[in-house]
């Protein structure tokens, strides 16, 4: 492809790797006490052709890392290294008489960023300036570094966008960030990154934003942008798209490198145990019952056999000798001394929809749906965005009139109707989101948060030891709490009236590996004790295989495909769920 | 986009009528006669025959509901009628006062815009302590009131310092002082609102992005931040329109400058209800091509706001 190719740093030694970092590290606080590190002893090299990628959740250091390599750590942070060199030149300032450091000078560093390093963000809805087009923000790096006319800029524009599969670049070139799909205007952040042909790119969290078919094809990008000789240094809490894309690998966890090697090595067979753990966290191809999150009795080994046979769950969680707080509660759900519902032969439908149509203005955003639910088990409901998923939530939940179609809840009819008969049910039916923290109202406590979902103050340390939290959590406002304490207090305000059918919706997507490893344990545990179906959306096939029992595949507003989850996963017949499958990323468990 | 627009007219229609109703019915709750006003105000001695004579020929011997009535088929065909006070028709007044207002809400509003957004980027770049100095300027300058801020600006100006003259004089000398009047609350104002979405751009990813790109300080803020900045300054323009000709009513009084504030605000006295009518009117009618503008600007500033619609 045109202009891709002169990358390889012309000018330095062929031999000398595009980044090299040597014992990096990095903090927010006083330099001279090297206060508030985040990062410490760091040291890997990127060379031309090559994909190193840093693993690591949320806070492991592996964003600031890569920010300071361009030099845009953010006020108050020092940098220390042994080495830190682009293209074989030190970024590194230079050391004053009295020992401390002065940065690289800013015209320096502006000279380094665009021309030989470029920066890839996540969501290019806000990487790229939504109020300027594409053309000028891709344009802006050939200003800046070549001496082109504004015409040539824009010849090069055309081309770059080509380079990077974007369908009529000449339609495409006058549209702003907001006006593009998100594939779309990822491929044009990528454009804007490579512009003015830096040697080495920098990919932070690319594809996460992303579709699991527009992630596919995003990385198969990055895969051509490599072997035209470009460095990548890429930066993922996703093992599986790791996996794919990386030579090396380095496990990040706060703020220091705990394995690195080839990925091979790393992934197939690890040594650290946090690197172990990680894996062992990927829920995909992981059967249902076997626990993803660290936890004192190791997994159960035997893969195969738990799904015929019963499963022996540990239910070491629970606070000992504490009663349930709804044992008192007349609910038809099996109280938690009976065995599982599933066990128990053939369950009952929870919740039934039948010939579900939802239009908006022209579009039919959910077209002749029909599911059952049984009780106590999980249906797993995937599709890309825009596939009508939220939407079907919404109107079984009732927050949504359908069209046509209605939906029955615990054999009695539940939509359409008026919300005052609705009212009284509502108990037996309730939802966890994506985003916890937006679904709490902000000044309110945790307590009060679950005193008002159950009605009163009894039970509400119960309900929080239900869900693994410490009782005295009760006292914080959501904001105090990490992402996966808000969403297991969002678990336990659904679980406070005993429903009998959840509704989740993206419940693990917004949390780190680990954490959602837990979440899944925990709503696994909570399905056995009492009985509670799941209705489960997900775009993270690996995530919905894991918990469901049967799956439907949406698209377009119709369901294409509807069975066991091992059928569809080892059968797929509709052609959607073949490419669902095919672009998933996957992540072999050794 | 048609129905849109068939809705904004509507909008502006209803605005006006609505301006013209609060004015006739507000100016009747005003104690004294305004057939009195006619014949040369309160201290006046005109005779019973004299106030009977005015009263039948401005129809005021009607019902009110009848007099509104009237009012408002006259209005519809664009007649203002004509003031009490200066024997005038209303439209020929306005016509003459409109000029030296508009040139003052103008140039004050670009002022303002000037201070505004120099203040918010400045403020923004200088850390700590200029953000602070910035943020309690404005707080400042939006809380101080006109005709002190006119008081304090004269007594520096012009009688301290004799730069500028205390009187508006013609020519562009006697125009600073009030257009600062006016400008420095507002830049306050719209300087606090561009300085938080300054704040926001600054921390988005595609300053990042850009900076990334090898883009300095000053074009990250002139391509980038400047205009982020300026979105919420042309949404609260038409607001500030309004508020500008409010303010112009005690500036022009002050400065002794002419104007439709000063206008106005001695129609009030001389309860001249043609022409405190036809300038409230006027103002509305202001008012509500202004916000059609600013939409308008915000849309071609904004291509958010267009996708969304």
């Amino acid at each position: 492809m045109s202009g891709m190719s002169g990358v390889a740093a012309a000018g330095s030694p062929q031999d000398a790797p595009l980044l090299r970092v040597e014992n990096l590290a990095v903090g927010f606080g006083r330099a001279a006490a090297r206060a508030g590190a985040v990062v410490e002893g760091v040291s890997f090299e990127v060379r031309a052709g090559r994909t190193v990628a840093l693993v690591g959740e949320s806070g492991s250091g592996k964003s600031v890392t890569a920010r300071t390599v361009v030099g845009l750590t953010g006020r108050g942070s020092w940098v220390a290294a042994e080495a830190l060199e682009v293209s074989g030149a030190s970024v590194l300032g230079v050391i004053r008489a009295d020992g401390t450091r002065r940065g690289l000078p800013a015209p320096e560093w502006r000279r380094i960023r665009g021309a030989q390093v470029g920066l890839v963000l996540q969501d290019a809805l806000v990487s790229l300036d939504p109020l300027r087009p594409i053309g000028r923000e891709i344009g802006d790096a050939l200003r800046l570094h070549t001496p082109l006319s504004a015409g040539a800029r824009r010849e090069r524009v055309l081309e770059l966008l080509e380079s990077v599969g974007m369908p009529s670049p000449a339609e495409r070139i006058g549209q702003r960030s907001g006006e593009l799909s998100g594939g779309l205007r990822q491929r044009a952040l990528i454009a804007s990154a490579l512009a003015a042909s830096p040697g080495l790119l920098i990919a932070d969290e690319p594809t996460t934003a992303l579709d699991t078919t527009v992630q596919a094809q995003i990385l198969s990008l990055f895969e051509e942008v490599v072997a035209r000789g470009t460095g990548l240094l890429f930066i993922s809490h996703d093992l599986a798209v790791v996996s794919r894309l990386a030579d090396e690998v380095l496990v990040m966890r706060s703020g220091r490198v705990v394995e690195s090697g080839p990925v091979e090595r790393v992934l197939g067979d690890p040594q650290h145990d946090y690197t172990k753990q990680l894996l062992r966290a990927v829920p995909a191809g992981v059967p249902r019952g076997v626990r993803l999150s660290v936890s004192a009795e190791p997994a159960a080994p035997a893969v195969d056999a738990i799904r015929t046979s019963p499963p022996a769950p540990p239910l070491p969680d629970r606070a000992p000798g504490a009663p349930p707080a709804h044992a008192v509660a007349a609910s038809p759900a099996p109280s938690t001394a009976s065995p599982p519902a599933r066990a128990a032969g053939e369950p009952s439908a929870a919740l039934v929809v039948r010939g579900v149509t939802k239009r908006f203005g022209d579009r039919v955003a959910v077209d002749e749906v029909s599911l059952e639910l049984r009780t106590g088990t999980t249906l797993g409901l995937v599709g890309e965005s825009g596939s009508g998923k939220t939407t079907l939530a919404r109107i079984v939940l009732g927050l949504d009139a359908p069209d046509a179609g209605v939906v029955e809840l615990g054999g009695l009819p539940w939509v359409p109707g008026r919300e005052s008969l609705r009212r009284p049910r509502r108990a037996q039916l309730g939802a966890v989101y994506q985003d916890a923290l937006s679904s709490f109202d902000p000044r309110l406590t945790v307590g009060s948060i679950l005193t008002d979902a159950l009605g009163g103050a009894d039970g509400v340390a119960e309900l929080l030891r239900e869900v693994d939290l410490s009782p005295e959590l009760a006292r914080r406002r959501p904001r105090e709490l990490s992402g996966g304490q808000r969403q297991r207090v969002s678990i336990a305000r659904a679980l406070a009236r005993r429903p009998r059918v959840l509704v989740l919706d993206e419940p693990v997507s917004a949390l780190d590996v680990s954490v959602q490893a837990q979440i899944l344990d925990l709503l696994d545990r909570l399905q056995r004790e009492h009985g509670i179906a799941y209705l489960f959306i997900s775009h993270d096939l690996g995530v919905v295989r894991h918990m469901s029992d049967r799956i439907a595949v949406m698209g377009s507003g119709r369901i294409v495909e509807e069975g066991p989850a091992a059928t569809v996963f080892e059968h797929p017949e509709h052609p959607l769920t073949r490419s669902l499958l095919a672009a998933a990323p996957t992540l072999s468990h050794s | 986009m048609l129905v849109k627009a068939a809705w904004g007219v509507a909008g502006g229609v209803f605005v006006l009528w609505a301006a013209a109703t609060l004015t006739f019915f507000g100016l009747r709750l005003i104690p004294g006669d305004p057939a009195q006003a006619v014949l040369g105000g309160p201290g006046s001695q005109a005779s019973a025959e004299a106030l009977a004579a005015v009263r039948a020929e401005y129809g005021l011997d009607q019902p009110v509901w009848v007099q509104y009535l009237r009012y408002l088929g006259r209005l519809g065909t664009g007649d203002l009628g004509s003031s009490y006070s200066l024997r005038q028709p209303v439209a020929e007044i306005i016509g003459a006062q409109i000029g030296g207002t508009l040139l003052l809400a103008a140039l004050s509003l670009a002022v303002a815009w000037v201070i505004a957004l120099g203040l918010a980027v400045w403020s923004t770049r200088g850390g700590r302590v200029a953000a602070a100095v910035g943020s309690a300027l404005e707080i400042v300058a939006a809380a101080v009131p006109h005709f002190w801020l006119a008081m304090v600006l004269v007594l520096v100006f012009s009688t301290t310092l004799r730069w500028l003259p205390a009187v508006s004089t013609p020519g562009p000398a006697g125009l600073v002082l009030p257009v600062l009047t006016l400008a420095l609350p507002l830049a306050g104002f719209l300087g606090q609102v561009m300085r938080e979405s300054v704040l926001d751009a600054l921390e988005a990813p595609f300053v990042l992005s850009a900076r990334a790109r090898g883009e300095s300080e000053g074009g990250v803020r002139w391509r980038h931040v400047l205009r982020h900045g300026a979105l919420p300054g042309i949404a609260l323009s038409g607001w500030a329109f309004g508020w500008l000709i409010s303010g112009a009513v005690v500036v022009e009084t002050i400065f002794a400058r002419p104007g439709l504030g000063r206008t106005l605000l001695n129609a009030v006295q001389l309860r001249d209800v043609p022409l405190v009518v036809g300038v409230v009117l006027v103002v509305a009618l202001g008012y509500v091509v202004v916000t059609v503008l600013t939409d308008a600007v915000s849309r071609i500033a904004d291509p958010r706001l267009r996708s969304a619609s």
